[in-house]
Parts: C-alpha cells; sequence; structure tokens
C-alpha cells in the first residue's frame, strides 16, 4: 500500500467521520426541537455533555420544576436558533461552544429590554464572553481553585462550606449581590447581577449548599417583582414505612407528632396481596389514627424491577394497592416517586395519574432516563413536594422556594426521630398538611377527590374518623400445604440455627476426642 | 408462591432432612468405629472354616501380580484357604502372569481359570458364577484384581462371621491405595471414608444394616447356593446380593479392622464410567426392590431401599434444583420469593457437609490434615456437582437402555501402573 493510498483512506474514514457526527447532532437536534415548547427558562449546556454535567442539569431542571417553571434544555449548539423565544436564559457551565454562539448571545442581550435575563453559572465561558464583547475590564479573575461559600438563607443562620473551580470571575461593579465567596482574600459573592446578566460562579450541583443557594437564586432572578418569592412549606415525611414494620414503633412516631398537633404524611409501601392479615390490620389500624390526628398517608411507587418498565403494570399494581388500603380504611392522598421518574415518558404517564406527587432522593435503576430537551412533566401540573436539601445532620429544609420533605425513617431510634421532629418545629420553613391542599388521583377502578376537607372516592364520602379494628380470635390464612412449609421454615430458621449450632459444637468434641485417642493409640498399633 | 419457591422448599427439605440424616449416621458411626477400635477385632473360633477367595480379573496384568501377592500374605491358615483367579477373557498378558505366580508359589492354593469370550467376558456376576462353581471352600471372599488387603483382613472377616449364626456375610473397610495420584483421587479417598466407611458404620450402629462393597467381604457359600449365585444381570452386584441377604432374615456386619487397599480412577473419564456403571446398577437394585419399601415382611431391609430411594431421587432432584434456582437467581430470571429462605440456609449446610466430613477424616491416621479439610470444602462444589453428572448420565443411560432393550455391560475400570506409594 502507498503513501498516496493511505492518505486517500484517512480523508474518507475522516470525512465519514464527520459526516456521522453531523448527522447524528442535526438528528438529536431535530428529536429535541420536535418537542420544544415555549417556556419561562431555557438552560444551555455543554455539546456532549458527559454523565455528570447531565445530571447536574437534570437536578437543575428538577429543582426548577418544583417552583412550577416551564424549563427548555438543550446543548449549546442546538439551543441557540431557539434564544429569542425564551425570556430567561441560563448558560450552565459552558467550556467549549460554537463559533457563532457568543456572537448570537451578543445580538441577544444587545437586543434585550428589562425583560429579558442571563444567567451565567460556571467561570470559563462567563469570562469568554465578556472577553468577546469588549468587557474585559468588568470582571476580576482570581486564579485560585478554592473559594469560601457563606450563605443565609433566612438572615441569621450562615451556613459555610467549600467550592471548586477552576479559577474564579468576579463582576466589578454590580447591582446585586448574594452571599460571600472568598478566593485568596478576594471577597466576592455568590451571586451577583449587572444589567441583565446575572453570575453564579460556583457551578458544582453535588454540593448540598452549592446547590440549595443556587435554587435559591434561580428563584429569585426569576422572581419578576421587588422582595422575595413565596415562601413553599415543608413536610415532615415518615418515609417508606413497610406493613410488615413494627406497628408499635410507628404508633409511637404518630404519638409523638400528634401529641404536639404537628402535621405530618406517612409514606407506605405498596402490597398487592393479603391485605386482609391480621398484621396488616394492625399496620392499617395505627395508618387511620394518623390520618384522623392530623396525619396524612401517601403511597410509595412500586419497586420497579422491570427493564424496560411497563406502565400498565406498574398502574395495575397500584391500582391493587390503592385498593388493598382503601379497603382497611386508609387512603393514600398522593404518590412518591424516585426523583429520575420526571425524565421519562412511561413514568411521567403514571405520575399523571396523580395530583401531587412527591419525590424522594432515591433514583430508579431500572429506569433509563431520556433527554428531553423539556420538563414534559411541568405541563400536568402537580402539586410537587421534593426532597429537601439537607445542610445538616437534621436534614430540615432551608429552602422556601418549593415545598420539601424532611424524611424520617422509623429505623431510627426514638430521640433521634424526636431531634429531627424538634428541629422541624422550630425552623424557619412553616410546617404543612397536606390535609390543607386539595389532592386527587385516577386508576383503572378508583377515583379519588380530595377538596374542602370531604375525601370522595368513586362517588362516595369516605369517613377519616378513627375506628378500632376488629380481629377474630383464629384468623384463617388460607395457606396451602406449601405456605404452611414455608411459614414453618421462617418460624423454625431460629431453632434451626441453634440446632446447627449445637451440632458443630458436638462435632467439634467429637473430633477432638478423636484425634485425642489417636494420638494417645499411635505408637501402640499398627 | 411461584413455581420457583415450590421447588426451593423441595430442595430445601430434600437436602436438609439428608444432611441430618448422614449427621445421625456420622456420629453413629462415629460411636461404633470407636468401640470397635477398642479392640483388635479377632473373635475367638473353635476352628477355621475352608475359605475360597475369589477374584474376578478382566485385563488387570498391571496390579495382578499386587494384589496375588497380599493375598497369599494373608494370616488365615495356609491350608484352609484357596485363591481362585477367573481370567475373565482377558486380552493382556494376564494368564502369563498368573502362570508365574502359581509356578513361585507351589505351596499355595491357587486355581486360575481363563475364560474365553463365549463363556466369559459377561461381567463381575458372571466370573464370580464361574469361580463358585469350581470353589471348594464353604466361606466365600471377594477380592477385586486391584486390591491389596492387609495381612490379618481375610482371619478378622472369618472370625466374625463364624461368630453369629445369624450373620450372612462380613464386611471390610477398604482405602484408597493412590490417593496422592490426582486430585480426584484425593476427592475419592475422602469421600470413601465419608460415605462409604462411616455411612456403613453408622447403618450398622443403628440398624445393623450395611451394603457390600463389592470387595474385601466374606459370605456363606451356602447362602450364595441357595440365591442361585450372583445375578448377572446387575451392575451392581454387591447391592444386589445385599438386599437379597436381608431378605433371607440375615444380616452384614461391618468392621473397620479388616482393611483392604484398592487402586481408584485416576482419570476423570475412567472416574466418570466406573461411577455411571455404580449409578445404572444401584438404580436397576432399587427398581427390582423398590416393591419391599412398603412390604412389612421385608424387615429392616426396607431402610435401605428409602435410603437409597432417597440418595438416588431426592437428593439428586434437590442438588439439580437448587443449581437451577442458583444460577436463574445470578441471571436476574427469577427469584424465590418465600419468608424465611435466605444464604443462611446455604451457609449452615456448607459448614455442617465440611464438620461431618471432617468426623469422619478425624478418626482416621494421616487423614485429618488442614488440606483435607480444605479438599473437602472444594469437592463440595467440584466433586459432588460432578456426581449429579453421573446420576444424570446413569438415568439417561438406564432409560436408553430400557426402551433399546440393550443388553447389560460391564464397563471395565481401566487400571493404571503404580511407580510410587505414599501415605499408605
Amino acid at each position: 500500500m502507498n503513501c498516496s493510498m493511505m492518505c486517500k483512506r484517512f480523508v474518507v474514514c475522516v470525512t465519514g467521520f464527520l459526516l456521522f457526527a453531523l448527522i447524528s447532532m442535526e438528528m438529536a437536534g431535530a428529536a429535541l426541537a420536535k418537542e420544544l415548547p415555549r417556556g419561562d427558562i431555557l438552560i444551555i449546556y455543554q455539546d456532549n455533555a458527559d454523565d455528570t454535567a447531565m445530571e447536574a442539569v437534570n437536578n437543575l431542571v428538577e429543582l426548577l420544576t418544583y417552583q412550577s417553571f416551564s424549563v427548555s434544555y438543550g446543548p449549546a449548539s442546538w439551543s441557540i436558533q431557539y434564544l429569542d423565544q425564551f425570556s430567561y436564559v441560563i448558560c450552565y457551565d459552558l467550556d467549549q461552544i460554537p463559533a457563532d454562539y457568543t456572537d448570537r448571545l451578543a445580538q441577544y442581550e444587545a437586543r434585550a429590554g428589562q425583560s429579558q435575563h442571563i444567567l451565567f453559572i460556571g467561570n470559563q465561558y462567563f469570562k469568554y464572553y465578556l472577553d468577546h464583547t469588549n468587557r474585559s475590564d468588568q470582571y476580576e479573575l482570581v486564579n485560585s481553585s478554592v473559594g469560601q461559600l457563606q450563605y443565609s438563607f433566612h438572615g441569621l443562620d450562615r451556613i459555610t462550606g467549600l467550592v471548586r473551580e477552576n479559577y474564579f470571575i468576579f463582576f466589578n461593579q454590580t447591582t446585586y449581590q448574594s452571599g460571600t465567596l472568598t478566593v485568596n482574600s478576594k471577597r466576592g459573592y455568590f451571586c451577583a447581577s449587572n444589567g441583565i446578566l446575572t453570575h453564579i460562579p460556583a457551578h458544582d450541583m453535588s454540593n448540598p449548599l452549592n446547590r440549595a443557594a443556587m435554587i435559591r437564586e434561580v428563584s429569585q432572578w426569576k422572581w419578576p417583582y421587588n422582595g422575595s418569592p413565596h415562601v413553599f412549606a415543608q413536610y415532615i415525611l415518615v418515609d417508606r414505612v413497610y406493613p410488615y414494620e413494627d406497628p408499635e414503633k410507628l404508633l409511637k412516631v404518630v404519638k409523638l407528632l400528634a401529641g404536639k398537633k404537628t402535621p405530618f404524611v406517612i409514606s407506605v409501601m405498596p402490597i398487592y396481596i393479603n391485605g386482609d392479615y391480621p398484621s396488616m390490620t394492625h399496620f392499617c389500624e395505627v395508618l387511620r389514627y394518623a390520618q384522623a390526628n392530623g396525619g396524612a398517608v401517601i403511597i410509595h411507587a412500586p419497586i420497579n424491577q422491570m427493564n424496560p418498565l411497563k406502565k400498565d403494570v406498574m398502574l395495575e399494581y397500584l391500582t391493587q394497592a390503592m385498593i388493598l388500603y382503601n379497603k382497611q380504611g386508609v387512603f393514600p392522598l398522593a404518590l412518591e416517586v424516585p426523583e429520575n421518574w420526571m425524565f421519562q415518558k412511561d413514568t411521567i404517564g403514571i405520575m399523571s395519574h396523580f395530583k401531587t406527587i412527591f419525590t424522594s432522593g432515591e433514583t430508579d435503576s431500572y429506569l433509563k432516563t431520556e433527554v428531553m430537551g423539556n420538563n414534559e412533566v411541568y405541563r400536568d401540573g402537580h402539586q410537587w413536594v421534593g426532597a429537601s436539601i439537607a445542610l445538616d445532620d437534621t436534614g430540615i429544609s432551608y429552602l422556601s422556594v418549593s415545598s420539601s420533605a424532611v424524611s424520617i425513617s422509623i429505623q431510627e431510634n426514638y430521640e433521634e426521630i424526636n431531634r429531627k421532629i424538634q428541629a422541624c418545629r422550630t425552623s424557619f420553613i412553616p410546617l404543612k398538611s397536606l390535609w390543607d391542599m386539595d389532592h386527587s388521583y385516577w386508576l383503572d377502578k378508583q377515583l379519588m377527590t380530595y377538596k374542602n376537607g370531604d375525601l370522595i372516592l368513586n362517588g362516595k364520602k369516605m369517613d377519616l374518623s378513627f375506628t378500632p379494628s376488629v380481629y377474630p380470635d383464629r384468623y384463617n390464612y388460607r395457606r396451602n400445604m406449601l405456605q404452611r412449609f414455608s411459614r414453618d421454615l421462617t418460624s423454625q430458621s431460629r431453632r434451626l440455627v441453634i440446632a446447627v449450632g449445637l451440632t458443630s459444637i458436638l462435632f467439634l468434641f467429637l473430633i477432638l476426642w478423636a484425634r485425642y485417642r489417636n494420638r494417645k493409640n499411635y505408637f501402640f498399633q499398627d | 408462591m411461584s413455581l420457583i419457591d415450590v421447588l426451593a422448599i423441595y430442595s430445601i427439605f430434600a437436602i436438609w432432612g439428608l444432611l441430618f440424616l448422614n449427621i445421625v449416621l456420622s456420629i453413629g458411626g462415629y460411636i461404633y468405629i470407636m468401640r470397635m477400635y477398642r479392640s483388635d477385632g479377632h473373635q475367638p473360633v473353635s476352628e477355621y472354616p475352608m475359605v475360597t477367595v475369589m477374584v474376578p480379573a478382566h485385563n488387570e496384568s498391571i496390579v495382578l501380580k499386587k494384589t496375588m501377592e497380599a493375598l497369599l500374605k494373608f494370616d488365615y491358615p495356609k491350608d484352609l484357604y484357596e485363591i481362585i483367579v477367573v481370567n475373565d477373557n482377558s486380552t493382556d498378558n494376564s494368564a502369563q502372569v498368573l502362570k508365574t505366580i502359581q509356578q513361585k508359589n507351589p505351596a499355595a492354593r491357587i486355581i486360575v481359570i481363563n475364560t474365553d469370550h463365549i463363556v466369559g467376558g459377561k461381567g463381575k456376576s458372571n466370573a464370580l458364577n464361574i469361580a463358585l462353581s469350581m470353589a471348594s471352600g464353604s466361606v466365600i471372599a471377594i477380592y477385586d484384581a486391584d486390591n491389596t488387603p492387609e495381612k490379618q483382613a481375610l482371619r478378622i472377616l472369618v472370625e466374625n462371621l463364624m461368630s453369629d449364626d445369624k450373620l450372612g456375610a462380613v464386611i471390610g473397610k477398604f482405602r484408597t491405595r493412590n490417593k496422592y495420584a490426582s486430585l480426584l483421587t484425593r476427592f475419592v479417598n475422602i469421600e470413601t471414608l465419608a460415605y462409604q466407611c462411616m455411612n456403613q458404620a453408622g447403618r450398622y450402629f443403628f440398624f445393623k444394616l450395611c451394603t457390600i462393597p463389592g470387595t474385601n467381604y466374606v459370605i456363606r457359600r451356602e447362602l450364595i447356593d441357595r440365591m442361585g449365585g450372583w445375578d448377572v444381570n446387575a451392575l451392581a452386584e454387591d447391592t444386589e446380593i445385599s438386599f437379597r441377604l436381608y431378605r433371607m432374615g440375615y444380616y452384614i456386619k461391618f468392621i473397620p479392622h479388616a482393611v483392604t487397599w484398592e487402586q481408584e480412577p485416576q482419570k476423570l473419564k475412567q472416574w466418570f464410567k466406573q461411577r455411571t456403571r455404580w449409578v445404572k446398577g444401584n438404580l436397576y437394585v432399587l427398581k427390582s426392590n423398590f416393591k419391599y419399601a412398603f412390604d412389612p415382611d421385608a424387615g429392616i431391609m426396607r431402610l435401605d431401599v428409602i435410603y437409597y430411594a432417597m440418595v438416588y431421587l431426592m437428593m439428586f432432584s434437590s442438588l439439580i434444583f437448587s443449581d437451577m434456582i442458583f444460577i436463574i437467581g445470578i441471571l436476574g430470571l427469577g427469584h424465590v420469593t418465600l419468608g424465611g429462605f435466605s444464604s443462611l440456609l446455604w451457609e449452615m449446610a456448607i459448614l455442617l457437609f465440611v464438620l461431618n466430613v471432617s468426623i469422619t477424616l478425624s478418626v482416621e491416621r494421616n487423614e485429618f490434615n488442614f488440606n483435607n479439610i480444605l479438599l473437602t470444602f472444594v469437592m463440595l462444589f467440584t466433586y459432588a456437582k460432578m456426581w449429579v453428572l453421573v446420576v444424570a448420565n446413569g438415568i439417561i443411560q438406564g432409560i436408553r437402555d430400557v426402551i433399546y432393550q440393550k443388553e447389560v455391560v460391564w464397563d471395565k475400570t481401566e487400571r493404571f501402573d503404580e511407580m510410587t506409594e505414599k501415605g499408605k
């Protein structure tokens, strides 16, 4: 093979690759563009963003969704064409950008009136943009990678943490400043505005303080009036309670909360069979007591073990679980889902059956999330309660820009639970009861609405007062022979362990005895 | 409750049931062996009977010399035992080897029967029947051609047989001569000790039940005659004859002092062939005798039939099912949803298995060491799994033989020339 032949092949390969990349990008853009509605906020992120960057963007979208913002998001080369459709643009941690992007953004800025706003999160692109628009004298660069962030959420508290960037940029002149970011003795801001440009130097969404402060600033940035946005409440959420857990422990926690008229929510795990077993009856009795004493019940989504997820199957499970709980006089008002359920069409479809959605901090590992281009889930008009961003060991919320839930596990010890509840009671963020809001859901055989204190299920008003359960003297478990074996196995496990332990000790003794005898007789027998 | 749950429950009950049965047998065996080791195994007899030592041999020239040397060294009265070797249609130089031995030992009563393919070559039972026709002893002793019994073995066996009229046969212990030859023979050595010796001892201790192991045993001549000789259709003639003895109202005794050392298959292929033959033979015996499991007149033998049925049906199927459940679980195709079902059950079963084998090793000299305990653990995941394959193969071949009405063929186990002997 001669040199020219090799060169030709190389050129063909490179051209092919570039064409493929271009077509892929166009196709991806086209797929995104089809669905792009004109929303409140456009988030522009790096082309070819890695998983960490996408996770941060999704997190940002999620937190903005809780504030009922319609958000569109996409890579720089795709979203630049839609710039003019948005009044609020966030450039999230941009680094390498398409050639005409900066000019396009500069034109957008130049044409902008009072209603247009650009928020830069991160430093690299912000510096480049200012340089490109001949404003190099309007910022100061601090060449250090660590900064100390201090932020106050309610005026009195001041929370400190470290943030990392390649370097930090600060406006010289600002019209608005919030928080402080001290880098190499240079006292900068966490967030500042100058004209229509707003800048947050720290971009790391995995840092809870940074995330909480950033989302508060974004909320403020988006607020069109003077003062601060509305204050949203927080909820005490006794999270992921399984029917087989100790009902007495749950009752103790319920009494602790109900005793001081503290509103709370219990998230129960779904159950699909044997809803009339005595243990389930006892569990639901505690839930009914909670319902009648200021506590509300929500249901956690069935644990997804399907790949791919089947929406109808999931809804069927959910219906079964709801029917079982309803039969026991327990009326879940809302659905709790993993946070990544927001980014997949089928799970959005499942959520659309419920008005009120709680999101937990967990993620559904079986779910393949999609890059949707916008927070489609926003259209369903849910009432959102997100997981609180924990900035201290109590886990209470410091953010009032959206509703949040402070999670408590009944697995924790009683003192710890009590401490968290006390922290919630004294928090700046008010506690709220789910009973003070309207709720509804519809499933295959269930239609529930809760409005003005009346809970209507399938056209009938439900009684929410507490009535103790009646237990039969001898419950028939309807177990077949194999199920009885299984039960025996469960009850015998402890005895089996003891039997094995005793047998092992006996064996060890016999082994030692045999060794002793063998050694003793070794020289006397052939 | 899913099918997996049903199979899991079945496997758990079957495996744990058999595990506890083996534990009980091991404890009984331990007590019996320790009690027996307090004496030298000899019994006083007023008069020693004439004994015919029968050795069926088919192409065994590699091992015959060593075997004959051991047989000639018995401390049994020389004029009261004869050795009949059936050189069963051999194509090697067995005849020459035997002739030389005869010439070198003119005082010994060695009878060599050379058979051709018309009379011989039809398996061990047929060879034994031929030898029986020439035997003059009132007691018959059987040794395989690869055995090197210890010199006192025959005398101990005969003395014990003569001590009780209700004894139909007395069996000794067999050990692995070539245990250091390969990893496989090490496994076989442990298996032999745990599941042949200790198990036999345990069954004898509790129920006076033993199964003739095919070699190193003595049996009353009159009983063999009454039975009409060995069943030529049985591949496991030893098990078959044990059942017949019990049905006749006699019992079999295990004496651990009467030891023979035998050569075990060194290669997997030979081992697989030998064990498949055993499985087929035992399944044949099980099939022929299963009716006695429910016959009150069959006496204590019913327990042995049930025991064999448990090993070959319950143990085999439960191991298959548990492995299937494990694989299905690994592949994420299904899970056991039973309450109380946990890996702890398997871990405890493994612990008990290792301890159960260790107790057997502990009563033997030079067998209780770290290597053997480690091997016991390893064999659970290797050798025991191969046993499942052997049984599966045996069942498939057995079914095939029935469908195609194939004649029973004796698959001869290939012998190896042993260069060195360690540990004996």
